[in-house]
């Protein structure tokens, strides 16, 4: 990036709430979050509580930070409604116009939407207002992912309420649109869909960002996992050279723990099942771990600790993507 | 589609919801009864003791109840379906709150013409009293139609609308400075009650008219682009 292209997506000393609670309070708040994004697929993993929805609405631009600044390509999307045109988003209440059929509204926003290829063939023609939550929900998304000449997208729990959508026409075109320069911001407590879908994922807790995947571990920490608790660092390397299928693995020497993660919980079940079979490793313990969000937390709070052991070199303030 | 249509579009569709639409009913049901009672108490002090019901109460209570049916949830949430999309929510706001008032005073021109013509019935002077007073039910109506908008661009779920009320209550029958930004104070001097801070009925006219475009313009203003 040149040093006078604004970046992607910025986020500036941003503190700032949702409104998607009970009688329009907040369910949630960022606080000091500083992000420089570029053109990529990233997953912020928490619960509303923890600040998803406020990321959300304020990349969207439907509310303004309360301090700091956040900037889509240099400009502020509660502020520039043409730039809100160009923002495809998924927001965790649906809000379409009262009026018109949605076909209209893909026309008048120059979205060309394959509807049948998502698997909403009859919704093209439905009347906006007459749309449950969750058939509101599938042409808001169907419709983010669409926008002409987009400059951000924003999903926030995609695979909630959305059941009608084709799942890997989705995944297929958050790909392209990745692929094409644009980023895409998905925020999910479930850890699972965001690894299938993100590149880098960035946990989220109470309002601040506390780690960001890579460096926590990820995808073996927070992914659904087997952990095996072994004897020593010999079992370990029996068993790890028996391994096979396994997607990623983590050893921490000091409790003997081996974190085992796979294309999903039950073949990392399997390759683990398999390498204590062909290797005769006496496994002490052995546990399932599809928790994903507090394992990330947790990670990361280790992560911040061991930084501050090893002194003034930590993390930087501002997270460079 | 332009945002003021946008905007328009939205707000018709509001004002066609039955909560709406019951509440203009109400507004005429309640002018035309105020006038037939009046009448049946007082023939001669009928005329103003109606034009006193329908602009001293009927008036802000239905803008109220408008304002109700259109900015229920706050006025930049509701926007927020268009403005998603690229639409400007100060424009949206502008024409919303332009629609509400034209409404507003068309509901002023109908309950003061309906209750001075049943209020007059038999008697002289129907014309000259109508005459005069349409003009200030005119401006009355945008003066309490840009309040209640003004009022519901604050609170989370635009709560604010019910202060200009309570507060056009409260405040607006007095005379002295206080009074000043009220619709009630000018209202009630240009029906012929005590006068605001001596001013002529041309100047409470302006006050109206000035107070109507400023909270229109003010409601538009509270809002991000």
């Amino acid at each position: 990036m040149s040093p006078h292209t604004p970046a992607a997506l910025q986020f500036a000393r941003v503190h700032g709430a949702d409104a998607s609670g009970a009688r329009k309070r907040a369910r949630g708040r960022l606080h000091n979050v500083n992000l420089l994004l570029e053109p990529g697929v990233y997953g912020f993993v928490g619960t509303p509580e923890d600040g998803t929805a406020a990321l959300c609405e304020l990349c969207a631009g439907a509310r303004a930070p309360k301090v700091g600044m956040l900037t889509v390509r240099g400009r502020e999307p509660s502020r520039d409604p043409a730039l809100r045109r160009s923002i495809g988003a998924l927001l965790p209440q649906p809000a379409l116009p009262p009026f018109g059929r949605v076909d209209d509204l893909a026309r008048r926003l120059g979205a060309e939407v394959p509807w049948r290829d998502l698997g909403l063939s009859t919704m093209a023609e439905r009347k906006l207002s007459r749309l449950s939550f969750g058939e509101a929900r599938a042409v808001e998304l169907a419709l983010a992912l669409h926008l002409p000449r987009p400059v951000l997208v924003v999903l926030f729990e995609p695979d909630v309420g959305t059941e009608s959508i084709d799942r890997g026409a989705v995944r297929r075109r958050i790909a392209s649109l990745s692929e094409a320069g644009v980023p895409v911001v998905i925020a999910s407590a479930d850890v699972t869909s965001l690894r299938t879908l993100t590149e880098q994922v960035f946990v989220l807790e109470k309002g601040h960002v506390v780690g960001e995947g890579t460096a926590l571990g990820w995808p073996v920490v927070g992914g659904p996992h087997i952990v095996v608790w072994l004897d020593g660092a010999d079992d370990h390397r029996r068993l790890t050279d028996a391994l096979e299928g396994a997607e990623a693995m983590a050893w921490d020497a000091s409790s003997g723990r081996l974190a085992v993660a796979g294309d999903d919980l039950r073949g990392a079940a399997r390759a683990v099942a398999r390498a204590v079979t062909v290797s005769g490793v006496e496994v002490r313990a052995l546990r399932a771990e599809g928790l994903a969000h507090p394992a990330l937390v947790a990670a990361a709070h280790e992560h911040r600790r061991e930084a501050m052991a090893r002194g003034p070199s930590g993390p930087t303030e501002v997270e460079h993507v | 589609m332009s945002d003021a249509v946008l905007g328009a579009r939205w707000v018709a569709g509001r004002l066609r919801s039955p909560r709406a639409i019951v509440a203009l009913s109400l507004a005429l049901a309640v002018a035309v009864g105020a006038a037939l009672a009046e009448r049946g108490a007082s023939p001669l002090s009928a005329p103003s003791r109606t034009i006193e019901a329908v602009w001293g109460g009927v008036l802000p209570l239905t803008s109220l109840a408008l304002a109700n049916a259109v900015f229920d949830g706050g006025v930049a949430t509701n926007l927020w379906g268009l403005a998603r999309f690229g639409a400007s929510r100060r424009r949206l706001a502008w024409s919303a709150t332009a629609l509400v008032m034209l409404t507003v005073v068309l509901l002023a021109v109908a309950a003061t013409s309906l209750g001075l013509v049943i209020a007059y019935r038999g008697l002289p002077g129907l014309v000259p009293d109508l005459l005069a007073s349409l003009p200030v039910a005119v401006a009355g109506g945008a003066a309490y139609a840009g309040w209640v908008a003004f009022g519901a661009t604050f609170g989370r779920k635009g709560g604010g609308r019910y202060v200009p009320v309570l507060v056009d209550w409260w405040l607006g029958s007095g005379v002295g400075l206080m009074a000043l930004p009220w619709p009630r104070a000018h209202m009630q001097s240009l029906a012929g009650g005590p006068v605001v801070l001596d001013l002529t009925p041309a100047a409470s006219s302006a006050c109206l008219w000035l107070l109507a475009v400023l909270l229109w313009w003010g409601t538009g203003r509270r809002l991000a682009p």
